[in-house]
C-alpha cells in the first residue's frame, strides 16, 4: 500500500513539522466561529440563523458526499436517499405523540407511536434523532453497498441513483408511516446553530482523519488508478464500502438537523433536486476537497438567497427592470458554467485549505501536478474512477 | 431618475478591468478571464443595489392615502412544478392590491404586496416566509397553492404570530397548524359531501370509484366522498374502488373492469389531478362508459376539455366560485381581472389569491390595528364576506371557511355552472 502514489515520503515529515502552528490554527478558527455563532445566536432574526444554519447542515451533506465520492471516485446520486431516511427517522422519533395522532399514521407500531421525547431537552432528543438517523442510514448503506460498491463509473452512479427512487417511492406510498407525498409537518424546531456546526465540525474530523488514514490513501489509491491499487494489495471494495457506509452515517445525521430546522418533511424535499444542489456544493469546490466541499455548500447555501434580490426587479440609472422570476437561477447556472470553463477542478481541486499546515501535502506546483499526473504506468490509467474524479 | 453613484462605480470598474489589461494586450485568455469575472460580479453587483431602492421603486399612490405602507408578504411558487397554479394566484393577488391602493388603503394607508418566489422547494419557501417575517416584519401573510408549502410557511406564521391566509391548499389539517393559520378555500371534506349530494339528486345511488393514488389531494378527496356518499341519508353504494399511480397514462384496465361490472353503475367519480383527468375521461368513453363522471377541483383547468375533446361533456364537477355563473363578486372580479391582464381568468386560483388580500385586508381594517393578535380574532369573526370564490364565514373554533361549492357540468365543451350549494351535512375532517 505504501507504495501507491499519493502517498508521498515527506508525509510525515511535513505533518510533524507542522503540528504546533497547525493546532494553534484550528485553535484560532474554532474560536472565531465560536464567536461569530454566538453573534449570530444572539443577534440575528430568524430568517438570518436558518440561512447561517443551512450553511452548516449543507457542509455536512457535502462533505459526506466529497467522503463517499469525491475520495474514491465511486459517483454516488443516492446521498440524498440517506438524508431522507434520516429526516424522516428524526421526525418520527421527535413527532410529538399528538400530532402522531393527528396526523393518523396507522403504519406506526404502537411504540413508535407513543414514543415521547417532549419531556426531553430539546438537544438531547436532537443528539438522539441525529444518532439514530445517522445509524439506521448507514444500516441501510451497509445492505445497499454490498453490491452497488462493486460497480464502478456510470454504473455506480444510476444504481444509487435508483436507491434514490426507491427510497422516494417508500416515502411517498408508505403513507402509514410517511404520510406519503403530504409528509410530517409540525416538527418542533430544535435545530440551532451550535447543533448544525457541531454536526458539520464532526464530519469535517471525521472525513479528515479518514483522509490521512491508510483507508482513505486506500480510497484515493483506487480512485486515481484502480488497477494499480489493486495490483500493490488495496481492497477497493473494502475501503469503497467505507467511504459508502460513513458517508451515509454523517449524512444521515444530517437528516434531524435539517427536519427540525424546517420544521416539515416531504418526499419532494429529497430528491433529484436536492440532489443535484449537493452534487454542484462538491464539483464547484472541487471533488475530493473537504475545505472545497465546505466552501461549495456557503456558496451554493447563500447565493441563492442572495441572488434572489435580482428577481424583484431594479432601476439601474434609466433602466428600469421588472421582476423576473427565475433569474436567479440563470445566473447561478451561467457561473457555474464559467467555473467549469475556466477552473474545471472546481475551486480546491484536490488540495485542502490551511497553508501547506493541516494537510501533508508540500508546496502548491509540486503536490498538484503531483496529483493530477500518475506516475505509475500512465498507460494503464484506465480506472473507471478516474474521469469521475474531476 | 438620473445616473445613479452605484450605476457609474459599476461602469468604471468593467472599464477599469478592461484597461488594466497587462502590457496593453488583450489576449484571448485575458478577455475571457475579465468577461467571465464581469459576468460574476455584474449580479452580485446588481443584487447589492436592488435590496436598496426597493422602497424608492414603490409606486406612487396620488390618492389621499398616506403614511407607511402595510405590507403583505406574498409567498408564492412562481417557478418549478407549481407555477400554473401559483403564478394565477398572485395575479390576482397583486390586482386586489391595486384595487386597495386606488381604494381606500388599509387602515387609510397604501399597500404593498412582497411576492418572493419559493422555487417549488420546501426549504426555500421556509426562507422566503422567514425572510418575509423575520427579515421584512410583514404584517400579515397571503399565498401558496399546495398543501406540503402551505403547513411549512403556517409554521413559521404561527410561531411568529403573524396572521397567514392559505390560498389554495385544501386539506383540512392545515389549520390545525394553529391559531394564525385560516384557509381562503373550503376542505375536500365540504366540496366532496357536495358531489355526494349532488350525485343523490340526480337519482345516482351505485358508483365506481377511480383514485388516484399517488397525490394527498385525490386519495382524501376520495376518501370523504366514499364516507359521505354511503350515510344513511344518501343511501348510496360505492360498488368497485380501483386505483392508479402518479405518472400513468394508460387507464384501459382499470376502466375495462369498470365497463365489466354488471349492473353498470350509476355514475363514475374519478378523483384525478388536472394533467390525467382529460386523458381518462377520453379513455373511459372509449371504452363504452357511457354514464356521468363526478369528481373536484382538480378538473378546473382547461386541460379537460384540451385533452378531453367531446368526451369531456357530461362531465361534472364541484369547485371554487368566482370565474362561473353570475355572482356579482365573481362578475366584478372577472371583469376587473379582464381589464387589468387583457384575458380573462383561466383557473380558479386567480380568484382565490385575490379574495386572500381582500379578506386579510377587510380584516386588518375591522381589527382597526397591524397588531397579528387582533387581526387573528377579526379574521376568526369574519361572518358573510361576500369574496369572488363565494361567501366566506368561520364558525366558532373553525379557520376553514364553511363555504358554497360550484357545481360545473361540461357542455359543448365549456364548463357551465349548475348551481352553488353549501351541504347539508359535511363529512367530519
Amino acid at each position: 500500500m505504501a507504495s501507491v502514489p499519493s502517498v508521498r515520503p515527506g508525509a510525515t515529515a511535513s505533518r510533524h513539522r507542522g503540528a504546533v502552528p497547525a493546532l494553534a490554527a484550528v485553535a484560532l478558527a474554532l474560536t472565531l466561529l465560536a464567536v461569530f455563532l454566538a453573534y449570530a445566536d444572539a443577534s440575528f432574526n430568524g430568517y438570518r440563523l436558518q440561512i447561517v444554519t443551512l450553511v452548516a447542515i449543507n457542509a455536512t451533506i457535502a462533505v459526506a458526499l466529497t467522503l463517499t465520492s469525491g475520495f474514491t471516485g465511486v459517483f454516488s446520486l443516492g446521498q440524498i436517499g440517506f438524508l431522507a431516511i434520516g429526516a424522516y427517522v428524526g421526525a418520527l422519533l421527535n413527532l410529538a405523540p399528538q400530532w402522531k395522532s393527528e396526523m393518523f399514521l396507522p403504519g406506526l407500531p404502537g411504540w413508535l407511536a407513543a414514543f415521547d421525547t417532549t419531556g426531553w431537552h430539546p438537544q438531547v432528543a436532537l443528539l438522539f434523532a441525529c444518532l439514530v438517523g445517522g445509524i439506521v442510514a448507514a444500516t441501510v448503506a451497509t445492505l445497499v453497498g454490498m453490491p452497488l460498491m462493486r460497480l464502478s463509473g456510470h454504473y455506480v452512479a444510476v444504481a444509487t441513483m435508483g436507491f434514490l427512487i426507491i427510497v422516494h417511492s417508500v416515502a411517498n406510498n408508505w403513507s402509514g408511516v410517511t404520510r406519503g407525498a403530504r409528509g410530517l409537518s409540525q416538527i418542533p424546531s430544535y435545530t440551532n446553530v451550535w447543533a448544525a456546526y457541531g454536526c458539520a465540525l464532526v464530519a469535517i474530523y471525521a472525513a479528515w482523519r479518514l483522509r490521512v488514514s491508510p483507508y482513505g490513501r486506500a480510497m484515493i489509491a483506487s480512485r486515481e488508478n484502480l488497477i494499480a491499487a489493486r495490483a500493490v494489495g488495496v481492497n477497493v471494495h473494502r475501503s469503497r464500502m467505507i467511504a459508502f457506509v460513513v458517508g451515509a452515517f454523517l449524512t444521515g445525521a444530517a437528516g434531524p438537523l435539517l427536519a427540525h430546522q424546517i420544521g416539515s418533511v416531504a418526499p419532494s424535499a429529497y430528491y433529484f433536486t436536492t440532489t443535484f444542489n449537493v452534487v454542484i456544493m462538491v464539483v464547484l469546490g472541487g471533488m475530493g476537497s473537504i475545505s472545497g466541499a465546505v466552501l461549495g455548500a456557503a456558496i451554493m447555501t447563500l447565493a441563492p438567497e442572495y441572488l434572489r434580490g435580482v428577481e424583484d426587479g431594479m432601476d439601474l440609472g434609466p433602466l428600469s427592470f421588472g421582476a423576473l422570476f427565475g433569474l436567479s437561477q440563470i445566473i447561478l447556472a451561467i457561473a457555474f458554467i464559467l467555473v467549469m470553463i475556466f477552473r474545471p477542478q472546481g475551486f480546491f481541486g484536490d488540495r485542502e485549505l490551511g497553508l501547506g499546515l493541516l494537510r501533508r501535502r508540500g508546496p502548491r506546483q509540486d503536490g498538484d501536478e503531483a496529483e493530477v499526473t500518475p506516475t505509475l504506468a500512465p498507460g494503464l490509467d484506465v480506472g473507471p474512477g478516474d474521469g469521475a474524479s474531476r | 431618475m438620473s445616473k445613479s453613484p452605484n450605476e457609474s462605480s459599476l461602469v468604471g470598474a468593467v472599464s477599469a478591468q478592461v484597461r488594466e489589461a497587462p502590457g496593453g494586450r488583450l489576449t484571448r485568455r485575458v478577455i475571457l478571464r475579465r468577461g467571465a469575472a464581469i459576468g460574476v460580479s455584474a449580479p452580485l453587483l446588481a443584487a447589492a443595489i436592488s435590496r436598496a431602492p426597493r422602497a424608492a421603486a414603490r409606486q406612487e399612490t396620488p390618492n389621499a392615502l398616506s403614511g407607511e405602507p402595510v405590507v403583505i408578504g406574498a409567498p408564492y411558487n412562481l417557478t418549478g412544478a407549481l407555477a400554473s397554479l401559483d403564478n394565477p394566484a398572485r395575479d390576482g393577488s397583486q390586482l386586489a392590491v391595486d384595487e386597495l391602493n386606488a381604494g381606500g388603503g388599509i387602515l387609510g394607508r397604501p399597500v404593498e404586496l412582497r411576492i418572493y418566489d419559493g422555487k417549488s422547494d420546501v426549504t426555500t419557501v421556509t426562507n422566503i416566509v422567514r425572510q418575509l417575517v423575520e427579515e421584512d416584519q410583514v404584517s400579515a401573510l397571503v399565498g401558496l397553492t399546495d398543501t406540503s408549502y402551505v403547513l411549512a410557511a403556517a409554521q413559521v406564521a404561527q410561531d411568529n404570530g403573524v396572521p397567514y391566509l392559505d390560498v389554495g391548499g385544501t386539506a383540512p389539517i392545515i389549520t390545525s397548524v394553529g391559531d394564525y393559520v385560516f384557509m381562503i378555500p373550503f376542505g375536500d371534506n365540504v366540496q366532496a359531501s357536495v358531489a355526494a349530494e349532488f350525485a343523490q339528486e340526480q337519482g345516482w345511488s351505485t358508483c365506481a370509484l377511480l383514485l388516484n393514488e399517488g397525490m394527498d389531494y385525490t386519495k382524501f378527496l376520495a376518501q370523504y366522498f366514499a364516507d359521505r356518499f354511503d350515510d344513511d341519508d344518501i343511501g348510496g353504494e360505492i360498488v368497485s374502488t380501483l386505483n392508479y399511480g402518479m405518472g400513468d397514462t394508460d387507464f384501459s384496465g382499470q376502466l375495462t373492469e369498470f365497463k365489466n361490472l354488471a349492473p353498470q353503475p350509476d355514475v363514475l367519480f374519478i378523483s384525478a389531478g388536472p394533467d390525467e383527468i382529460g386523458t381518462i375521461v377520453a379513455q373511459a368513453r372509449a371504452a363504452g362508459l357511457t354514464m356521468p363522471i363526478l369528481g373536484g377541483d382538480g378538473y378546473d383547468t382547461p386541460l379537460l376539455t384540451e385533452l378531453g375533446g367531446p368526451a369531456a361533456n357530461g362531465v361534472f364537477f364541484t369547485t371554487h366560485q368566482g370565474i362561473y355563473g353570475d355572482d356579482p363578486a365573481g362578475q366584478q372580479f372577472t371583469a376587473a381581472f379582464q381589464e387589468k391582464t387583457g384575458q380573462a381568468p383561466n383557473s380558479v386560483f386567480a380568484a382565490l389569491g385575490y379574495d386572500g388580500v381582500r379578506l386579510m385586508a377587510d380584516a386588518i381594517n375591522r381589527a382597526g390595528a397591524l397588531d397579528g393578535d387582533k387581526v387573528r380574532d377579526a379574521l376568526a369573526a369574519t361572518q358573510g364576506y361576500a369574496g369572488a370564490t363565494g361567501q366566506i364565514s368561520y364558525e366558532e373554533g373553525s379557520r376553514i371557511p364553511s363555504k358554497s361549492v360550484a357545481i360545473v357540468e361540461v357542455r359543448d365543451l365549456k364548463p357551465t355552472l349548475l348551481k352553488v350549494v353549501v351541504p347539508k351535512t359535511v363529512a367530519p375532517a
